[in-house]
């Protein structure tokens, strides 16, 4: 049993008190059935704007990565290494958080807006990053994309004869 | 908690055993060397500057003076083939040597400096000084010359036009003395022809036959020197106890002495019959004035040596007796004083006796199954103790002297003259847990995980006892290690030899510790060993002794002995009633011993293949070898065609199997055969099946085990090089070196590893040696490969081959590759150079695709260097650092349990024994690592952990009551 520390609130609930409207409030003015449809348009469009820019900001980085890229070399060192892991890891983030990334203003309130196309974009720009980070790897020679790759597990050949 | 820490505990023990592997006598000793004569064929004893100094000239060509005091050489000459002539007078030492020439050098006797020399362009036959002075009359092919120092010309010359074989010069006074054996006719009986010659003038003087049934060579005739009474020969009448005494140049009478007294009283004549005679004073500087020789007799098991010197008594020419040996098999050796030795077998080795003189006697205790009976006996004094020098069949060489049966020192001169060398593994060293674990339940397998784990209970215990006995520091005693002991890096391995002399001789790869010895006989022929073979490989903790086989030839007969090679015990002796061409290891084990099967391929009409172990059984279990067996014939030397054989395996009731001719590979018309290389064993092994390029494509290897290089000499001039399939028979590839030379002083050597071939020969100036690259891939396109898993030689493609010429720094008379466990490491290309260095060329230097301009980015990423000719001789490469390995004529090498290290031997006369890491110690710590950082560093972390946790625990338990 908690101890009784606070103030029971809820009699204030029972008074049903109305309070007047603060002065030059007029309800008229907000509560009108053709404002209220308008400001869930503008609404709208405002959250599909929003997601445009959330949708292409991924790529406003592009460029900059690749300016880090081409600066850190193609040969394997420590940046180059850090540079292209943070080229393939980010784009591989925000694709592991879509829905994450665009839920603040997807559904607000109950109101679900289409972002797909936002998504699609978004998602087209990190595969795009992603792509461009493999190709970093591959052109620093980190993919086993040639036979030499493989070389080491080539077993011996067999010789059907014995010579002495 | 307390887990962890055991565990942590646990760890830093196991850390000891490493800690302990390394004592400090042995940190940066790798290698060993150590300078050989070969068995001497004379030893002669002087003192020069109160320094016991014995002087030998021996079978391989060397000329050298031993230190009575400690054996070790004053000094060493190789010469240029075989000694024929060998003396040391005045404090000079002569020689005469060669083999289709002759040179005769004369040599300071303290310092071994050259102080002149002359050549002839014939074999020698003899040469001696002139007393009282410095000249030297010397016999080469038919012309006698007189040769003074500081004279590029002889004083004079004077053919003798063939009237004998002479093999004998003798001066005296002013009289020039050449004895041969006179050409026999259908008229003429054997007989000695002396040809007297005036010393200051060359004139011939006479020539005169005598000795009539006599040959020089045979023990029935000697040459005594007096320098006071001239020169004599005595010989005795065949069939006839009459003895001879003749003054050379005296021809009326022709014999001086008849029925020599003396003789007559020691050998009864039944005895005489039987007599043999020979010189003592091998040298006549020993003894200017009372020439000695020995008479010895061995009739009915009764044998008798007696060493008889002759003197004048006013005009009369005497024998008298200087002493008398009963004994069989004896060795007998003067000294220049009047003593003289003889050395006779007993059943715990030599017993030998110095009688004349001073009187000593003494025992060598040493097993003859080791080292062969005694052969040669020299006797030479150190201040006035004498030292008796032994020498046995096998080539070992003790000193002895009285009072003791121990040799003060002993050369073991059979590695001079070892024709093979097989590396043994050892089993690493087991623990005293391991063995306790062993005896008490034989049948524990040593399998690594249990060896493991028995190391860690030996760890543990040895923890305790540590902590217990109050962490005391281990005494800086090194345990002695049994040359047969192995290590956990596998650099200690047994190297065993096999000799010409009949020696098998296991030494440590470590040290060169003597670790056992054997002399392999036929009868009473020393076996001239040809192959060594390791049949049986050790395992840890394993009852089955590794084993060691020697394979050699006696007369007829092919021997094969097989050892214990940890003890040397002779586990089996076979004598094989043929006369092999070839032997070699087959891919098969024997099912009774499970030993590796030796075969040995016999020529001519019905060639075959004859099993070792000789019993049907294993030439049915190598029947049972799935895989077709291809033997060729005919790469000898000389030879004009090379024949391939199957081994065919129907009805096998014999330890042999028939051969069936499978090719023939008939070189072009003019061609002769100089050398046959094949693979060593595993040198085909390769990590990678391609090589790399920088555009990381690949170009597959052409790995052929069956691969044969044929080098020969064209009549044309200059040599053909073959690359052949020795299976098919089928010619693969071939090369023409139209201005190549090859000759005894300029050889043909070459390596085969991998898909390498690397070969160096003579090419004449400007050029000098050359050595030539070949390197063969499956195709000349990236890429490209067969990529059937299982080929036939029988419809094998061709290599496409990339060749490249390099200028070689020096002549090589041996090459070898090194050779690592996996093979991953890159090999160095080991020449054996004739000034004695062995030297190791990374593979980038011989790379055949090294570009002729400056590298593109590809070749740079492919690892090439720019194409040089010259192969750089970078003092940093010579692995033999400052020693001068004489006469290297074998380059092996054998993988260490370290990838990175392989272990490098160079023989053929003297030996030398290193470990190389061609790509660096890659898998071992650097000499600047620090264990003591590690350690505490290991420590600290403990700490940190210990420290850490209550606080950490605290920390979650606020954060549970957040």
């Amino acid at each position: 049993m908690s101890p009784k520390v606070y103030a029971d609130l809820t009699s204030l609930a029972k008074t049903k008190t109305k309070l007047a409207n603060p002065p030059g409030f007029n309800p008229q003015s907000s509560s009108t059935s053709n404002a209220s449809t308008h400001q869930r348009a503008d609404d709208s469009a405002l959250r599909a704007s929003k997601a445009w820019e959330i949708a292409i900001a991924p790529g406003k980085s592009l460029p900059m990565q690749a300016f880090m890229a081409w600066m850190s070399g193609t040969s394997v060192s420590i940046f180059s290494i850090l540079i292209t892991g943070m080229i393939l890891m980010t784009p591989a983030k925000g694709l592991l958080s879509v829905q994450q990334t665009f839920a603040p203003i997807e559904r607000v309130k109950g109101a679900k807006v289409d972002l797909s196309m936002q998504k699609l974009v978004f998602v087209a720009i990190n595969v795009a990053g992603i792509l461009f980070g493999i190709y970093r790897l591959s052109i620093m020679g980190l993919l086993p994309t040639t036979t030499s790759d493989w070389l080491a597990f080539i077993p011996a050949k067999q010789h059907l004869e014995h010579s002495v | 908690m307390l887990a962890r820490l055991a565990l942590t505990a646990l760890t830093l023990a196991a850390c000891l055993p490493g800690a302990r592997a390394l004592f400090p006598d042995e940190a940066g000793r790798i290698d060993w060397y150590r300078a050989q004569i070969g068995a001497p064929t004379a030893l002669i004893p002087h003192t020069h500057n109160h320094t016991a100094l014995l002087y030998a000239a021996t079978q391989r060509n060397v000329v050298a003076a031993l230190r009575a005091a400690d054996g070790q050489l004053a000094w060493r000459h190789v010469l240029d083939g075989p000694i024929s002539a060998f003396s040391v007078r005045d404090a000079r030492v002569l020689t005469q040597s060669g083999a289709n020439h002759s040179h005769v050098h004369v040599w300071d006797a303290a310092s071994g400096g050259l102080e002149w020399s002359f050549a002839q362009p014939a074999p020698g036959r003899g040469a001696v000084f002139v007393r009282d002075c410095a000249d030297v009359i010397a016999l080469a092919g038919d012309a006698l010359v007189r040769l003074a120092p500081g004279s590029s010309e002889p004083a004079w010359e004077l053919p003798l036009n063939r009237t004998a074989a002479y093999s004998r010069i003798v001066v005296h006074n002013d009289a020039v003395f050449a004895i041969g054996d006179a050409p026999q006719t259908r008229s003429a009986k054997r007989r000695l022809h002396v040809v007297q010659v005036d010393a200051a003038t060359g004139a011939l003087r006479k020539q005169y036959d005598t000795a009539e049934g006599i040959a020089l060579r045979g023990g029935s005739v000697v040459v005594l020197e007096s320098r006071e009474y001239g020169a004599y020969m005595v010989w005795r009448e065949p069939e006839n106890i009459v003895w001879y005494v003749h003054r050379l140049g005296l021809t009326a009478p022709m014999w001086e002495l008849y029925h020599a007294k003396l003789v007559e009283i020691e050998l009864m004549p039944p005895d005489m019959l039987t007599s043999t005679i020979a010189e003592l004073d091998i040298d006549a500087g020993l003894n200017d004035n009372t020439p000695r020789f020995s008479l010895s007799y061995s009739k009915d098991g009764k044998s008798k040596s007696v060493v008889v010197e002759m003197f004048r008594d006013g005009d009369r020419l005497e024998m008298r007796k200087v002493a008398s040996f009963l004994a069989d098999g004896s060795a007998i050796a003067a000294s220049p004083r009047r003593s003289v030795v003889a050395v006779r077998p007993t059943d715990t080795g030599a017993a030998w006796r110095v009688r004349g003189g001073d009187k000593h006697a003494g025992d060598y205790t040493y097993a003859r199954s080791a080292y062969g009976p005694v052969a040669r006996a020299a006797l030479v004094y150190v201040g006035d103790e004498p030292r008796v020098v032994v020498q046995t069949r096998s080539g070992q060489l003790a000193a002895l002297r009285p009072g003791s049966s121990e040799p003060l020192w002993t050369r073991n001169e059979a590695l001079g003259h070892a024709a093979d060398m097989a590396f043994l593994t050892l089993p690493p060293p087991a623990s005293a847990a391991e063995h306790a674990a062993k005896e008490t339940d034989p049948s524990v397998q040593p399998s690594p995980v249990a060896r493991y784990i028995l190391r860690w209970v030996a760890t543990g215990r040895a923890l305790v006892e540590w902590v217990a006995a109050g962490f005391g520091i281990a005494s800086g005693d090194r345990p002695a290690l049994a040359p047969t002991e192995g290590d956990h890096f596998g650099f200690r391995k047994l190297a065993v030899f096999g000799a010409s002399t009949g020696a098998v001789t296991a030494v440590s790869s470590q040290d060169g510790a003597h670790a056992w010895s054997h002399y392999l006989t036929h009868g009473r022929t020393p076996v001239r060993i040809e192959r060594v073979f390791v049949t049986r490989s050790s395992q840890a903790l394993s009852t089955d002794a590794p084993v060691i086989v020697a394979a050699g030839r006696a007369r007829n007969a092919t021997v094969v002995a097989a050892f214990d090679a940890l003890t040397g015990r002779v586990l089996s002796e076979d004598t094989l009633p043929l006369v092999y061409a070839r032997a070699f290891e087959l891919p098969a084990t024997d099912p009774a011993t499970g030993q590796r099967l030796l075969g040995f391929a016999v020529a001519g009409a019905e060639p075959r293949v004859a099993v070792w172990p000789p019993t049907a059984d294993a030439a049915r279990a190598l029947c049972a070898h799935t895989a077709p067996l291809y033997v060729e014939l005919g790469d000898q030397a000389g030879s004009t065609a090379v024949h391939g054989y199957r081994v065919a395996c129907a009805d096998v009731t014999e330890p042999w199997l028939a051969a069936e001719p499978a090719w023939e590979f008939a070189l072009p018309a003019g061609e002769t055969l100089i050398s046959a290389t094949r693979y060593e064993h595993g040198a085909q092994h390769t990590a990678l099946q391609g090589r790399v390029l920088g555009d990381r494509s690949v170009l597959y290897k052409y790995i052929n085990p069956h691969l044969g290089v044929l080098a020969t000499q064209r009549a044309a001039g200059g040599i053909a090089v073959y690359l052949i399939d020795r299976v098919s028979g089928r010619l693969l590839h071939s090369v023409v070196h139209e201005q190549a030379v090859v000759s005894r002083a300029h050889p043909f050597v070459a390596t085969l590893s991998e898909n390498r071939l690397v070969y160096q020969f003579w090419r004449g100036l400007p050029a000098g040696y050359v050595t030539a690259v070949a390197e063969l891939f499956e195709s000349d396109r990236p890429d490209t490969r067969n990529e059937s898993p299982a080929v036939s030689s029988l419809d094998l493609q061709l290599p496409s081959v990339v060749m490249a010429a390099f200028v070689a720094p020096e002549a090589a008379t041996a090459l070898g590759t090194t050779r690592t466990g996996s093979s991953i490491t890159t090999r160095d290309v080991l020449f054996g150079l004739a000034s004695g260095k062995l030297l190791a060329l990374p593979d980038a230097l011989l790379d055949p695709r090294r570009p002729m301009g400056a590298p593109t980015k590809d070749e740079q990423a492919e690892g090439l260097v720019a194409y040089a000719a010259p192969l750089p001789l970078d003092p940093r490469r010579v692995l033999s650092h400052g020693h001068a390995v004489a006469g290297i004529a074998h380059v092996r090498s054998a993988p260490t349990h370290l990838e990175s290290t392989a272990l490098v031997a160079a023989f053929g006369l003297d030996v030398f024994f290193s470990r190389t890491s061609p790509s660096g110690l890659f898998d071992q710590l650097s000499p600047t690592f620090s264990k003591a950082n590690l350690v505490i560093t290991s420590l600290a972390l403990v700490a940190g952990c210990l420290l850490g946790a209550p606080m950490v625990r605290r920390k979650l338990t606020t954060r549970a009551w957040a």
